[in-house]
C-alpha cells in the first residue's frame, strides 16, 4: 500500500501519541486518531484503499450490531480490525483504519517474503483480506462514507438521543438523505425497513436492500406516549401503524398510502423472545430459499433487531449460513450491554447501558416483565449529565420509570443527576420509602447491596459515562473477571507495533 | 381544513392512576395539546409535576389530549399545556391551529392558564420564520415575533421571574434554534440570570413572555418538576378561577423537588 510523505508522517506522530498516552496510563484512541486527522485531513480516504469496509450506524444497537457482524465475519479466517472499544467518530474510525492498513501492509509483507522463500513445500498464498468493520455515529457517518468508499452501509435506526448534541431526528434522516444522494461506486446501502426515518433516509435510494420483522405477533397497536409520532415526509400526515414493535418501529403508512414501510428483502419469520435467557428467531429472505434458524444470549426486541441486522449485512456479503450460526450461537454481551460481571462469591452484577428514552424503555420493559422470585434483585439507576451522556436530562420524563412501580424492592438513584432522577421515580408512583438517591455510583452500589442482603443479583441501569465510573472503580478494587472478552482480544489486535 | 373534517375530543377522561378520594370534590381539566407530535424535548414532566402535586393534595386530574384534527368545547379547560417539537412538526400544528383559534382564545381571555414551552410558546406568537424562510402563522395571542437564528442556544438556564411567581429563581435548561423578540408593552416572564432566553440580542437578557395566565418560555428540564412553586402557582390559578377567589391551596413540602434543584444548580 503506497502512503504519500504527509500519510507516514500523521501515522507515525499518532503512534507515538498513543504510546506516551499508554505510558501514562491512558487507554484513548480519540486522541491519537484527533492528530492523525489534522495531520493529515485526508487519512481516512488514504487508508481505506484496499480495504473491505463495512460501516454499522443509527442511534441505539451500533456496538453490538459490529460486535456481531465482526465476530461472523471473523468466521472467514480473514483478517478484521473493528472499533470495538466504540469510538466512533471520525478520529476513532481513523485510529481504526491506520490498524487496518498496518495489518494490510504486514500481510503483504508476509506474503511477499513466502512468496520468495525457498522451501521445497508449495505454501499456499496468504489471505490477503482485511476487513474494517466500523461503528460509525450517526451524524458522523456522511462524512465518513463518503471519504471511506464503503463495501456496505448498515442504517440500523434514528431516535431521540442526546437532543442537545444532535437535534432532532428529522435532522439525521436529512443527513443521510444527502449522504446517499452523493454516493459513489458499487456500495451496498442495507437499511431498517421498519423505521419510518430510516425508509424516508433512502426513499430515493432505490438499491436499498431492507430487513424488517414480519413476525406480528409481538406487536402493539399504538405508539408509547413517549415515542416521537413521525410524520409523512410526502405529504405532513400523521403515519398509521398497524403494528408498533418498539418506539416507532413497526409497520407503518401514511392515510393515503403515499408513504409507507418498505418490503423488507430479508426479514424475521418467526420470532421466540424467553425474557432475559436468550432468543431464538428465523430470518428469511423473499424467494424463502435463505431460511436460518438463529439462538441467541441476548435479551429483547431490541437485540432481536440487531441480530437481524448482522445477519442480513453477513448475507449480502456472500457469508455462509455456518459461520453465522456459529458467530450468533456463540456471541456474549459488549462492554454495557446487559454485561455480567461477579462482584463476590455469590453476587452478581448486571450491566445495561442506557443513553436515550428508547434504549432505556427497553431495558426497563425486560425487567420489569421478568418473574424474579425472592430474594428479590436489587436495582440501581444512574445518569450523569456530563458532556457524553447528554448535559440534557429532560429526556428522563419521556422515559417509562412508571413500569418500576411494581418492582419489588428498593431502587437506588444515583450520578451527577441522582436528585433529578429520584424526582423522576417520585412522580412516576414509586413509593418514597423505596426511592433512594445516592449520587456516587460505588456507594449506590454498596447501598444495593446492603439494602437486599439475600439478592443473588444486582441490576445497574447506568448512562455511559456512569458505567465508566462504576467499571474503573469495580476493576480498581480488583474484581475478578475482565469487564468484557471482547476488549481482551482488542487489547491484542490494537498494538500497533 | 374544513370543519367536517374535525373530530370533536369528547369529555376529559381520568388516565388510570388518577384517584378519586371521597371527601374531595376538587377536580381539574387539563387540556393537552399535540402530545404525540410536541413532545420532544420531555415537556411530559409538566404533566406530571402537576397530577403529583395535585394528587397529593387530593385534587383529581382530568387529561383530554387534543391533535391534528380534533377540536373541544371552550369553557370545559382548566388549564393547557403545549410542548415542543420538531421543525417539521411545527408547520403541520401552526397549520392545525387556525381550527383551535377560536376555542384558544374564548378560554385564554377568560384567564384560563396556559404553560406554553419552546414550539408552543412560539406559535402563541405572532409568527414562526424558520430556518427555510417559511413563514407560519401564529395564534396572536401573545404578542411576540420569533425567527431561527444562527446555530442553538443551548445550555442550563436561570431565570429569576418576574410574574406570577416574582422573585423565585426558576431553574432549567434551553434549546432552541429560534429568537423571540417581545412587542412593546409585553412583559417578559423573567430576567436570565445565566443562559440566554428569549434571544441573544437582546441586553439585558430576558425570558419568555406573560400575559393574563399566559406563561411562554423557553425553558425544557422540565420546568415544573424542580421548581414545585410555579407547578403550585398554576394548580392554585386553574383552582381559584374554578373555585373562587377564596380557595386556598393546601402546603405540600418540597423537599425532593429542592433537593434536584439545589444538585442541578451546581451543574450550572
Amino acid at each position: 500500500m503506497r502512503h504519500g510523505v504527509r500519510i507516514w508522517f500523521a501515522s507515525g506522530v499518532a503512534k507515538l501519541c498513543y504510546q506516551v498516552l499508554r505510558r501514562l496510563g491512558k487507554k484513548g484512541t480519540a486522541l491519537p486518531g484527533l492528530v492523525l486527522l489534522k495531520l493529515a485531513p485526508n487519512f481516512i480516504k488514504e487508508a481505506s484503499k484496499g480495504l473491505r469496509i463495512v460501516l454499522v450506524s443509527g442511534t441505539n444497537g451500533k456496538t453490538t450490531t459490529t460486535h456481531l457482524l465482526a465476530d461472523i465475519l471473523e468466521q472467514t479466517k480473514a483478517s478484521l480490525v473493528s472499533n470495538r472499544s466504540g469510538s466512533n467518530l471520525s478520529r476513532g474510525i481513523a485510529w481504526t483504519l491506520l490498524l487496518a492498513s498496518q495489518e494490510k501492509e504486514r500481510l503483504r509483507k508476509l506474503e511477499l517474503a513466502r512468496h520468495f522463500s525457498n522451501s521445497e513445500t508449495p505454501t499456499k498464498p496468504i489471505n490477503q483480506t482485511v476487513w474494517a468493520v466500523l461503528e460509525c455515529d450517526e451524524a458522523a457517518l456522511p462524512k465518513v462514507a463518503l471519504e471511506s468508499n464503503p463495501e456496505l452501509i448498515l442504517l440500523l435506526n434514528i431516535f431521540r438521543d442526546q437532543i442537545d448534541r444532535y437535534g432532532e431526528v428529522d435532522v439525521i434522516a436529512g443527513k443521510w438523505r444527502s449522504m446517499l444522494e452523493k454516493l459513489q461506486g458499487p456500495v451496498e446501502v442495507v437499511a431498517n425497513a421498519d423505521d419510518p426515518a430510516v425508509a424516508y433516509a433512502t426513499l430515493d435510494h432505490l438499491t436499498t436492500v431492507y430487513f424488517g420483522n414480519n413476525d406480528p405477533s409481538l406487536g402493539k397497536t399504538q405508539l408509547q406516549a413517549t415515542a416521537d409520532a413521525l410524520l409523512s415526509p410526502i405529504d405532513g400526515t400523521r403515519l398509521i401503524y398497524e403494528k408498533v414493535f418498539y418506539s416507532h418501529l413497526g409497520w407503518y403508512a401514511s392515510e393515503d398510502q403515499s408513504f409507507g414501510r418498505p418490503r423488507p428483502h430479508y426479514f424475521i419469520n418467526k420470532m421466540n423472545l424467553r425474557g432475559l435467557k436468550a432468543t431464538s428467531l428465523t430470518v428469511q429472505d423473499q424467494s424463502g430459499k435463505q431460511n436460518l434458524d438463529l439462538e441467541f444470549k441476548l435479551p429483547g426486541i431490541y437485540n432481536a433487531y440487531n441480530l437481524l441486522a448482522a445477519t442480513t449485512a453477513a448475507l449480502r456479503l456472500e457469508i455462509g449460513e455456518k459461520a453465522i450460526k456459529t458467530a450468533v450461537n456463540g456471541f456474549e454481551a459488549a462492554f454495557g450491554r446487559l454485561e455480567q460481571l461477579e462482584l463476590d462469591s455469590k453476587t452478581r452484577l448486571t450491566v445495561a447501558l442506557a443513553k436515550n428514552p428508547t434504549g432505556f424503555d427497553q431495558v426497563i420493559e425486560l425487567l420489569a416483565s421478568s418473574q424474579f422470585t425472592e430474594p428479590y434483585p436489587g436495582l440501581m439507576i444512574g445518569i450523569n449529565d456530563l458532556v457524553a451522556d447528554g448535559q440534557d436530562i429532560s429526556w428522563l420524563w419521556d422515559t417509562n420509570f412508571e413500569s418500576f412501580v411494581s418492582w419489588p424492592g428498593p431502587i437506588i438513584a444515583t450520578g451527577t443527576r441522582s436528585s433529578d432522577l429520584a424526582l423522576r421515580l417520585l412522580y412516576a408512583g414509586i413509593e418514597e420509602t423505596r426511592i433512594h438517591d445516592t449520587t456516587e455510583v460505588m456507594a449506590a452500589l454498596n447501598q444495593a447491596q446492603a439494602l437486599n442482603p439475600a439478592a443473588k443479583e444486582i441490576f445497574a441501569i447506568l448512562s455511559y459515562t456512569a458505567l465508566l465510573d462504576l467499571r474503573q472503580q469495580l476493576e480498581a478494587a480488583g474484581t475478578s473477571q475482565p469487564m468484557y472478552k471482547a476488549e481482551q482480544k482488542a487489547k491484542l489486535k490494537s498494538n500497533p507495533g | 381544513m374544513s370543519p367536517a373534517k374535525l373530530n370533536k375530543v369528547g369529555k376529559a377522561s381520568s388516565s388510570p392512576s388518577t384517584k378519586q378520594t371521597q371527601d374531595c370534590p376538587a377536580k381539574l381539566v387539563l387540556t393537552y395539546l399535540y402530545p404525540d407530535l410536541m413532545n420532544t424535548y420531555g415537556d411530559r414532566g409538566n404533566l406530571l409535576a402537576l397530577k403529583y402535586r395535585a394528587q397529593a393534595r387530593g385534587i383529581s386530574l382530568m387529561l383530554r389530549s387534543v391533535t391534528l384534527g380534533q377540536i373541544w368545547e371552550p369553557g370545559e379547560t382548566d388549564f393547557y399545556l403545549f410542548g415542543g417539537g420538531q421543525d417539521r412538526a411545527q408547520q403541520a400544528v401552526a397549520k392545525d391551529l387556525a381550527d383551535k383559534l377560536s376555542i384558544l382564545k374564548e378560554d385564554l381571555e377568560a384567564n384560563v392558564p396556559i404553560l406554553a414551552i419552546c414550539g408552543g410558546y412560539q406559535l402563541l406568537g405572532k409568527s414562526y420564520l424558520d430556518a427555510n424562510g417559511e413563514r407560519a402563522k401564529g395564534l396572536g395571542l401573545l404578542n411576540v415575533e420569533t425567527r431561527a437564528g444562527k446555530g442553538r442556544l443551548i445550555g442550563n438556564i436561570l431565570v429569576e421571574a418576574l410574574e406570577f411567581i416574582p422573585g423565585e429563581k426558576v431553574l432549567g435548561f434551553e434549546n432552541h434554534g429560534g429568537r423571540t423578540y417581545l412587542g412593546a408593552g409585553t412583559k417578559p416572564f423573567g430576567k436570565t440570570l445565566k443562559g440566554y432566553g428569549n434571544n441573544d440580542l437582546d441586553f439585558p437578557r430576558f425570558e419568555g413572555a406573560v400575559e393574563k395566565h399566559i406563561l411562554g418560555t423557553y425553558l425544557h428540564g422540565s420546568i415544573l418538576p424542580k421548581n414545585p412553586s410555579l407547578t403550585d402557582w398554576f394548580l392554585e390559578t386553574a383552582l381559584k378561577k374554578k373555585f373562587g377567589e377564596k380557595y386556598q391551596l393546601k402546603e405540600l413540602a418540597t423537599n425532593w423537588e429542592q433537593q434536584a434543584y439545589n444538585q442541578a444548580l451546581t451543574r450550572l
